[in-house]
């Protein structure tokens, strides 16, 4: 087993966040800042600009007119949705660039399971009447943050994990405790940490595989953790699950959602999910 | 939204809702095309049973041979480590069930244009 020590190192080392992303929180913090300062932040990064666009005219928000501008994404959207959106198209370009080290998992596949878990939280989030469903979004996408670590940073170890998931046929985040005497949720939560992540984010990112908060219902973590089984067992995208673990199921109380959610809105979301794995990961 | 039909049964002027691809992805017929008796023709030829056209307004209700039904049962059974306890869970394994049954169909029909 690698001593923890080793993997807290490994979390020190890991690159901070794009200057652009502190740029924007730095701006965001200070309550005499306006639009058109936070717009142009943000088209320094002409890459950033074009994704947001097109993230902000996806089906995701289903606006009617059409998002030309940052300046009318942060009116349409507000800063904390916009900076959140960036936030997410930043961390997928951090790791897209490091795809060597993914050769297990690929990272069009890995991130296709993110997006799939946003894409149903924000599915389940709206269903069950919350006000305010993007937040759900984006826990969703980067709830495997720790898996992508270890998988960076331990190849190898993480090989002896898929192994005994596999040969064992234990849940995958089972294995990664085998192995690594941690699972990703705590180092997940660590990188959040270390990058000053929102709070319903690192929430989400900790306790999206039990469902609750300790024994606390958090609405969030609850629908993130069925979102995350249902991603890998309608198989959109892998991040490495071949056997998928059974929901909590004191989490379906907590939720109440219909007994024929899934085959009744299985089609929107296969939708969905198509669209915006092209909107993100096809730029 | 999308309904899965055998080849046999294309009309002229459906629009086909998936593109048809061969095993290496490469689009033959695209997604979106009016489809005449050509493409029956033609599709027929290459093998394909079975393909997705666009319909509006219709409950999706898809064909699936009862053969590809029991493997899809088989996969998903076998990659869950548990089994239903109520109505939602129940919904949950039949509709992976579906998506896997609807994917190997397609699968087939990339096979069979190579």
């Amino acid at each position: 087993m690698l001593p923890i020590e080793n993997i807290v190192n490994s979390i020190k080392e890991f690159p901070t966040l794009p200057t652009i992303f502190t740029a924007l929180q730095k701006a965001m913090s200070n309550p005499d800042t306006n639009i058109d300062y936070v717009a142009s932040i943000i088209e320094k990064d002409q890459s950033s600009v074009t994704k947001l666009l097109k993230l902000s005219n996806s089906s995701i928000f289903g606006f009617r007119s059409r998002i030309t501008s940052i300046h009318q994404a942060i009116l349409y959207l507000g800063f904390e949705e916009v900076k959140n959106l960036l936030l997410t198209l930043k961390i997928i370009e951090i790791f897209r660039t490091k795809d060597e080290a993914l050769k297990l998992i690929t990272p069009q596949d890995f991130w296709r399971h993110s997006i799939a878990t946003g894409i149903i939280s924000r599915f389940i989030g709206m269903n069950i009447g919350m006000r305010s469903s993007e937040i759900l979004f984006i826990s969703g996408v980067l709830h495997n943050l720790g898996r992508l670590l270890l998988l960076i940073s331990y190849p190898d170890e993480y090989v002896e994990a898929l192994k005994k998931h596999r040969e064992e046929r234990i849940p995958l985040i089972d294995a990664e405790r085998k192995v690594f005497g941690i699972s990703n949720a705590v180092v997940g939560e660590m990188l959040a940490l270390k990058w000053k992540l929102p709070i319903q984010i690192s929430d989400v990112i900790k306790n999206y595989f039990f469902g609750f908060i300790g024994d606390k219902v958090n609405l969030n973590v609850a629908i993130v953790h069925i979102a995350d089984i249902t991603a890998s067992l309608f198989e959109f995208g892998s991040a490495g699950s071949i056997y998928i673990h059974k929901p909590n199921p004191d989490v379906w109380t907590t939720l109440s959602m219909p007994n024929n959610f899934f085959s009744s809105n299985i089609d929107r979301i296969k939708d969905e999910y198509e669209e915006n794995c092209s909107a993100i990961l096809n730029l | 939204m999308n309904k899965t039909i055998p080849v046999e049964s294309i009309e002229d002027g459906m629009v086909l809702g998936n593109s048809v691809l061969n095993q290496f992805s490469q689009v033959l017929i695209p997604a979106g095309t009016v489809l005449t008796s050509f493409h029956k023709n033609i599709l027929a030829r290459w093998d394909v049973s079975f393909i997705q056209v666009k319909v509006e307004n219709e409950s999706v209700e898809t064909t699936i041979p009862e053969e590809i039904l029991l493997q899809a049962t088989n996969y998903v059974i076998d990659k869950m480590l548990w089994t239903p306890e109520n109505d939602i869970e129940e919904d949950l394994m039949r509709t992976s069930i579906k998506l896997k049954a609807l994917s190997l169909i397609l699968k087939g029909n990339e096979y069979a244009t190579n």
